[in-house]
């Protein structure tokens, strides 16, 4: 199961948690023992130094029994919380090493649920149940055992008891889940109505729309009403059921007690019934709780299950993408897509067909295309998010598969597309990643400066110190994308990797910004994807994508003359006036 | 690889119920307002009140007639007669009553206080959405959207959950516990004082826990949240982490907060762990001191056995409810903390009323004015300064301006989402603030980026709330707007379900938002021209349904292309939301002014 992810050390005080649970339920038992003791001795006659013996004993019986239980709930807990520890940290090292075909085939978000909400379930779980899954059957045999002896009608009482809580536990459960199911996805329903009401209220607004959405928001909360409702009346019976069962066995065992006493000629016998009778009803009370203590159990283990399978999958899954050999070979030749074809994982749909382009060193190469063109594939394949399926791409003459990746992307400065902000400082953000050490405080001013990000960051009364808050939400989305790609400048990169990194800028800031890197990157490369033409118009090579191929390259008064997607791309952009 | 859209996954509550501090700044009065607020839901919560406290009144006078049964057995015995069977089977049956009728009364309570629970969520619900449409613009900022979304969701379920049952349970555990008390007392008083004594220990015990507790489950909740934080982070950002070697730095911040999770962790879920061990330990006690105590009663000759029997039983009705007060006192806690959240989004500052009927013309021809307008979203920051304009019916204006520069404000403005703070807007020569806020909706189509479509049919979509629509019109719309082949080619035609997912792309989206427009046919138009990364086909098509949208109507245009400013009959410069310059193009361009700055910056290149 998944305790096999604990170390010999942590899974230890599973023993000492067992015994001390199995010697609790002696104690707890023991108890009404003892108290038999002394109703026998009473009957007989005076017994007030019993009564005091057996008493001392009781209470020490008790305290033990707390004893015991504050030293299982201690070791349980610490078990659970170490086991939740390490399933996190497994789970966080296997998600670094991950590619993106590998996130993909969980979503980002569910990994996040398996590493955070999941394993908070497991360890809850285990620290809950791990005495109860000892101390709940080890009671239920021993009572049973103690009483074992004893008449048969009691016997027959109790286990009537326990078979129809059995029957009313199981029947509520069975009914209801399919109605917790449907009770959830109503929710959702109204949740996504919900959220719909709050992002188009513009919309719902200027097409007086209101009436038509309230109607279909109170279709989907008496939905869920009615549901509720229905489910209310499903679970109602159960609680006072199950809690009546004691006092029903309970007066079970009188009246039949009393009969049995009648029944029986002699008289010590009769008074050792009674005492049996006094005791009985206690250890069949604890018969019964240790029951609803199991089904407690069962009742939390599908649950508990899931999250382990879910998080078993995460561990065991390896990555997809690894280190290559590592022989480089150091050839200056820049960056060459050779015949190079893609499909994403699990499909046959080619996003790239054939693609053949390079980039030079200190070249300068754009590529542009329309959305579903493949651009940001194309981008995501050379620091080897995926690789290729056909073809390959070399990087100063060696196979990038060949290269160990942090080789690999050490040399790459990459800027995506959805600006990527971390909480922390300026400082953290900008200086970011492996090489961090070895860069100074003038390297990240110099980067800011280039990415016209020097001036706002000045004005901060921290300066590089200033907290960026989680996602950037107190930075505007151009400050954004101007923080990444300094992060990418500060790194001093061989090869510049920008995915249509200036959108969020107005056309001043992305002129000024292109000027700068310009000059910062001379003698580098710089591979740029982008939509807006002005962004790309005086690259070394334009290379225009099409559904994944390559339909023109060159410069862009050349692609003016002989590339009709280019001219098409212009002419959307800039207007039928300014490319005849 | 962007971040999630709904914001964060919530962490996981930490703690068990009694533990988990829900700020409440006044818990009486948010459950008083509730109250007042439940109305006619407040008599069924009393009715299910009552059957609590008869069925608990009925179980506790049940261990008197076990003590009856057991003194009669024990005296039969002690006297060497027989055991009175009849009149024990006559006890065994009124107990049976009793324990029937006491089910009953439970099984009530449990039907009607959850089922009222429930219909005040509904209601709450209701409520709340019925507010939204009466809020003005302003509450739907983006940083509220979350915090909005969470009262109106999780909020109101922890009402429907919790407030009928935490109250019954907590009323009915306070009575269950002086009922407990009170027949002990009636029983036999000394035996009460030392059967009571380890309860009100536990209790005492208990109190102390929660209170020194707090900082725990405050501090596991913390570095949840950090956790979470972290991990949602590094998860989200994954290409970065990757491109740039950042693995061990994020795994070092992992490490810190893993080890400190553990800390946190273990402690609080010890302390949890506490609780139950405590009761189960108080119940021991209670048991050994009934029996020791008793039993030397007994011995004295002052009680019966059945004293003994009878006792055993109160203290377990004594201590259990203990534990429930805890539990029901948290829940109401959270109940509270609410309410409080939900009632502040009732009370919120509503949009101003609706004037008084005005004669309303039956045909608008789409002239609009401007007079003086001022008006500022945060008071005190005017953004616009005195804006005076007229514009002749079919007209086209241009609003031309840097990135996030408050192009929107005018439309806001036109459309009465937010009302001027001086100076008029006039359509057709009457004042839009003497109409009602929906007649002025219907005067313009609206088009705005990244258009909303709502979970529905491609159909109910574009129709949207207009009745009597035919499917001649929306076919229509579809063709106009250039989407119709694509239509018909999918399966299910116009009756194909859209909504939130990407079904289709950003450019169809827009597509049929403009069809949308069309359908509705207002004499003036609203619209924003910025397409968000689409093909060059697609682009074309909206570009052209654009053009049929505005041909002959008045239009109000963010313009984002080279034609449409050239060609507009006057161009408004928007800069941090204020109108800066105004003229034609050729004026603007000769005033060598922001105008001509932002123009060569955008179009320069191109000659």
């Amino acid at each position: 199961m998944i305790l096999k992810y604990l170390s010999k050390k942590e899974l230890a005080p599973v023993i000492p948690i067992a015994v001390l649970t199995v010697l609790q339920v002696y104690l707890d038992l023991r108890i009404p023992g003892y108290m038999e003791q002394i109703t026998n001795a009473l009957q007989m006659g005076s017994a007030s130094a019993v009564v005091q013996e057996y008493g001392l004993r009781m209470l020490l019986c008790a305290f033990l029994s707390l004893a015991c239980g504050i030293v299982t709930g201690y070791l349980a807990a610490r078990t659970a919380a170490s086991l939740a520890r390490t399933l996190r940290a497994r789970q966080f090292d296997r998600v670094e090493s991950y590619s993106k075909e590998d996130v993909g085939k969980f979503s980002a978000a569910s990994l996040i649920t398996r590493s955070t909400n999941d394993v908070y379930h497991i360890q809850l779980v285990i620290a809950r149940q791990l005495p109860n899954v000892i101390r709940a059957p080890v009671m239920a045999v021993w009572a049973i055992v103690m009483i074992a002896g004893k008449n048969w009608e009691w016997t027959a009482a109790t286990a009537a008891a326990v078979l129809v809580l059995l029957a009313v536990v199981t029947f509520a459960v069975v009914r209801s889940v399919p109605r917790f199911r449907r009770v959830q996805w109503l929710t959702d329903g109204i949740n996504r109505t919900t959220m719909g009401k709050l992002v188009g209220v513009r919309e719902i607004r200027s097409y007086n729309a209101e009436g038509y959405e309230e109607q279909k928001f109170s279709r989907a909360n008496d939905a869920l009403l009615e549901n509720s409702l229905g489910t209310v009346r499903i679970m109602a019976p159960m609680i006072p059921v199950v809690s009546s069962l004691n006092n029903f066995l309970t007066l079970a065992i009188y009246w039949i007690g009393a009969g049995i006493i009648q029944s029986t000629a002699a008289l010590d016998g009769k008074m050792f019934l009674f005492s049996d009778m006094i005791v009985f009803s206690s250890y069949a009370m604890k018969i019964i709780s240790s029951f609803m203590m199991m089904s407690g159990f069962v009742r939390s283990l599908p649950r508990a299950t899931v999250a382990a399978k879910r998080i078993e999958e995460v561990i065991s899954t390896a990555p997809s993408v690894t280190d290559g050999a590592g022989n480089t070979v150091g050839i200056p030749t820049g960056l060459i897509f050779d015949h190079v074809s893609f499909c994403y994982p699990g499909t046959d749909r080619k996003v790239l067909d054939d693609v053949n382009f390079r980039v030079g060193p200190g070249e300068t190469v754009a590529v542009i295309g329309s959305t579903g063109s493949g651009k940001t594939s194309l981008i995501s394949l050379i620091p080897r998010f995926y690789d290729v399926t056909d073809g390959r791409i070399t990087l100063d003459g060696t196979d990038l598969r060949n290269y160990r990746l942090d080789d690999l992307r050490g040399r790459l400065g990459y800027v995506p597309q959805e600006p990527a902000i971390f909480s922390g400082t300026v400082r953290y953000n900008v200086n970011y990643g492996a090489g961090a050490a070895d860069r100074t405080e003038a390297d990240i001013w110099r980067a800011l400066q280039v990415a016209q990000a020097a001036d706002f960051v000045r004005e901060t009364e921290h300066g590089l110190d200033t907290e960026i808050s989680q996602y950037g939400r107190n930075l505007s989305g151009g400050q954004k994308q101007r923080i990444c790609i300094a992060r990418a400048v500060c790194r001093a990169p061989h090869l510049y990797l920008l995915d249509d990194s200036f959108s969020a800028l107005d056309f001043r800031t992305d002129r000024a910004l292109r000027a700068a890197l310009r000059q910062e990157t001379a003698g580098r490369s710089v591979l740029l994807v982008a939509q807006r033409i002005g962004t790309i118009m005086d690259a070394d090579r334009i290379v225009v994508l099409e559904h994944g191929r390559v339909v023109g390259m060159g410069t862009h008064q050349e692609l003016l003359r002989h590339c009709a997607v280019y001219r098409e791309l212009a002419r959307t952009q800039l207007g039928v006036e300014a490319v005849p | 690889m962007s971040a999630d859209p709904y914001g964060p996954v919530p962490s996981p509550p930490a703690g068990p119920r009694w533990a988990r501090r829900t700020a409440t700044k006044n818990l009486n009065g948010a459950v008083r307002r509730l109250f007042r607020y439940m109305g006619s839901y407040r008599r069924s919560i009393l009715l299910g009140i009552v059957f609590a406290l008869l069925s608990s009144a009925l179980a506790l006078i049940g261990p008197q007639y076990l003590e009856q049964i057991t003194d009669l057995i024990a005296g039969s015995i002690r006297s060497e007669t027989a055991v009175d069977l009849v009149r024990i089977g006559g006890i065994v049956l009124l107990l049976l009553g009793l324990y029937a009728l006491s089910i009953l009364f439970s099984y009530l309570q449990h039907l009607i206080v959850p089922s009222t629970s429930q219909r005040l969520a509904n209601k709450l619900r209701q409520d709340l959405s019925a507010k939204l449409d009466r809020l003005p613009l302003n509450y739907f900022t983006g940083a509220n959207t979350g915090d909005l979304m969470s009262r109106l969701t999780n909020d109101a379920d922890t009402i429907g959950e919790s407030f009928g049952p935490g109250i019954t349970m907590f009323i009915s555990s306070l009575t269950m516990v002086a009922g407990a008390l009170i027949m002990m007392v009636y029983t036999d008083p000394r035996m009460a004082l030392v059967a009571a004594a380890p309860g009100v220990f536990g209790f005492l015990l208990i109190f102390g826990l929660v209170r020194r507790s707090q900082p725990y489950f405050i501090g596991q909740q913390r570095d949840l949240g950090a956790l979470n934080g972290l991990v949602q982070e590094v998860y989200y950002a994954l290409d970065i982490v990757r491109a740039y070697g950042g693995e061990r730095t994020s795994k070092d911040r992992f490490t810190v907060i893993n080890e400190r999770l553990w800390q946190s962790g273990f402690r609080a879920r010890f302390i949890s762990g506490m609780m139950p061990r405590l009761m189960g330990f108080v119940n021991n006690l209670g048991y050994v001191t009934v029996c020791v105590f008793g039993s030397m009663m007994i011995i004295d000759g002052s009680i019966g056995y059945g004293v003994i029997v009878a006792f055993i039983v109160y203290v377990e009705q004594f201590t259990h409810p203990i534990g429930q007060i805890a539990d029901s006192f948290s829940d109401l806690q959270s109940v509270g903390a609410a309410a409080e959240r939900v009632f502040e989004v009732l009370d919120a500052p509503e949009m101003d009323p609706e004037p008084d009927a005005v004669a309303l013309p039956a045909h608008i021809c789409g002239e609009v004015e401007f007079r003086d307008v001022r008006f500022s979203y945060v008071p005190g920051q005017e953004i616009i300064h005195g804006f005076s304009q007229h514009v002749a019916a079919g007209q086209k204006i241009a609003i031309v301006g840097p990135t996030g520069a408050g192009k929107s404000t005018i439309a806001n403005l036109l459309m009465r989402f937010y009302e001027t703070d001086s100076g008029e807007i006039l359509i057709d020569g009457i004042p839009t603030r003497r109409m009602p806020r929906n007649y002025v909706h219907s005067l313009f189509c609206m088009v705005m980026q990244d258009s909303w479509l709502f979970p529905g049919t491609i159909r109910e979509n574009i129709v949207y709330a207009k009745k009597d629509v035919s499917d001649e019109t929306v076919r229509a719309a579809c063709r106009a707007v250039e989407i119709e082949t694509f239509v018909e080619s999918l399966p299910q035609g116009l009756d194909t379900p859209v909504g939130d997912t990407d079904e289709l792309s950003a450019g169809q989206r827009q597509q049929l938002a403009l069809a949308r427009a069309l359908v509705k046919d207002a004499p003036m138009i609203i619209l924003d021209e910025a397409t968000s990364s689409v093909d060059t086909r697609t682009e074309q098509h909206i570009q052209r349904a654009m053009d049929r949208l505005t041909a002959g109507r008045t239009s109000f245009v963010i313009a984002h292309r080279l034609s449409t400013i050239v060609n507009a009959d006057l161009i408004l410069v928007v800069r941090d939301g204020n109108v800066v310059e105004k003229g034609t193009h050729q004026e603007l361009l000769k005033a060598h002014g922001f105008y001509r700055d932002l123009f060569d910056s955008q179009f320069a290149d191109c000659n």
